[in-house]
């Protein structure tokens, strides 16, 4: 469990690094990208870790600790990484069920007009639309808005996962 | 086989069942049956990984003392719980409830001519995005209606949980 140990403390310290960063950085908006590479440094500095660890032999096999979970621990580190980005993009996004259930919350009960003048309130189809937009997704030309490739790619890997899934068009 | 691959093993394979199942069961769920469903289906198929490593132990598939095995067996639930996370919020949740990947579609639709505004916010609109929420929501118990009002059914679910975490977070990256 040493290396279970081992791969939670560095990423710890990988989260630790992408706040300090972000809190340093001048840049504006989600900075996943740096929180992905951070992940991967920290990746690499784990498995050197566990070649130092193995190296000196300091874990004993027989002890808990040294029970060889190595690759179990680097996945757990790995899959780690997107569970902290959910939370990350949630302090920069307001997705419209925690808005709707947030109004709730706060004015006691609503009727449907008042959820869907809060819901209007927080323009949730101009943001997302200029976001596409700013991204590179979507270009809008003499007022209609067409995909890009890079959009057409976004296109045909919903389409697919639609196909997979077998059910009707989210949003 | 080492234990560290039959672990890893163990929480892929539990995942993989996962996967399947809800690939055929969810085919034409209705929305407000989503999430209730969702939740239960995660919940029901973290049992797999114990009983898999039980039936490993029995058999003796890797010589071990117990404590490994028992170690196995929560790390695979780990591995498990960690996929079925980032499948639900990272690839499912976007697909279904993403306002984007909506926006994204509607526009393919039209092809190389490309959509006004107008026509856009004709088939993808506030009240459509409320309607869909509403259903989910009723459905999973986040909210209850009664004569028209629409009050919080539970303080205890997801949707508030993740805003504390992700309040924490913003409160130390924004200082």
């Amino acid at each position: 469990m040493g290396y279970v140990l081992f791969s939670l403390l560095l990423f710890c310290v990988s989260v630790m690094t992408h706040i300090l960063f972000c809190r340093v950085t001048a840049k504006s908006g989600l900075q996943a990208k740096a929180f992905i590479l951070i992940t991967f440094v920290f990746l690499g500095v784990y498995a050197f870790g566990v070649w130092a660890i193995q190296q000196a032999g300091v874990l004993p096999l027989q002890s808990l600790w040294g029970l060889p979970f190595k690759i179990t621990a680097g996945i757990i580190f790995f899959l780690l990484a997107p569970v902290y980005l959910c939370f990350y993009v949630l302090t920069q996004l307001t997705s419209p069920s925690k808005k709707i259930l947030l109004t709730i919350s706060q004015r006691g009960e609503l009727s449907r007009a008042d959820i869907l003048a809060s819901v209007q309130e927080e323009d949730f189809i101009m943001t997302r639309l200029n976001d596409l937009c700013a991204s590179g997704c979507v270009t809008q030309i003499n007022g209609r808005y067409t995909l890009t490739s890079e959009g057409q790619k976004i296109a045909a890997i919903l389409n697919f996962m639609q196909f997979t899934l077998g059910r009707n068009v989210g949003g | 086989m080492t234990m560290d691959v039959l672990t890893m093993g163990t929480g892929f394979f539990s995942f993989g069942t996962f996967l399947l199942i809800h690939l055929i069961a969810f085919r034409r769920m209705a929305p407000e049956h989503l999430l209730r469903s969702l939740l239960t289906c995660v919940i029901a198929m973290m049992g797999l990984p114990i009983l898999l490593m039980g039936i490993f132990y029995i058999f003796k598939l890797v010589d071990a003392a117990l404590q490994a095995w028992v170690c196995a067996a929560s790390l695979a639930l780990v591995i498990q719980g960690l996929l079925c996370f980032v499948y639900v919020l990272c690839v499912f949740g976007p697909y279904e409830t993403s306002v984007r990947m909506r926006l994204v579609r509607e526009i393919a639709q039209e092809g190389s001519k490309g959509i006004s505004l107008q026509d856009l916010l004709g088939r993808y609109n506030s009240e459509t995005i409320v309607n869909v929420r509403l259903q989910r929501l009723l459905g999973s118990g986040d909210i209850v209606e009664k004569d028209g009002r629409y009050r919080v059914g539970h303080n205890r679910n997801f949707f508030f949980v993740f805003d504390v975490i992700a309040g924490v977070l913003k409160k130390w990256i924004n200082k």
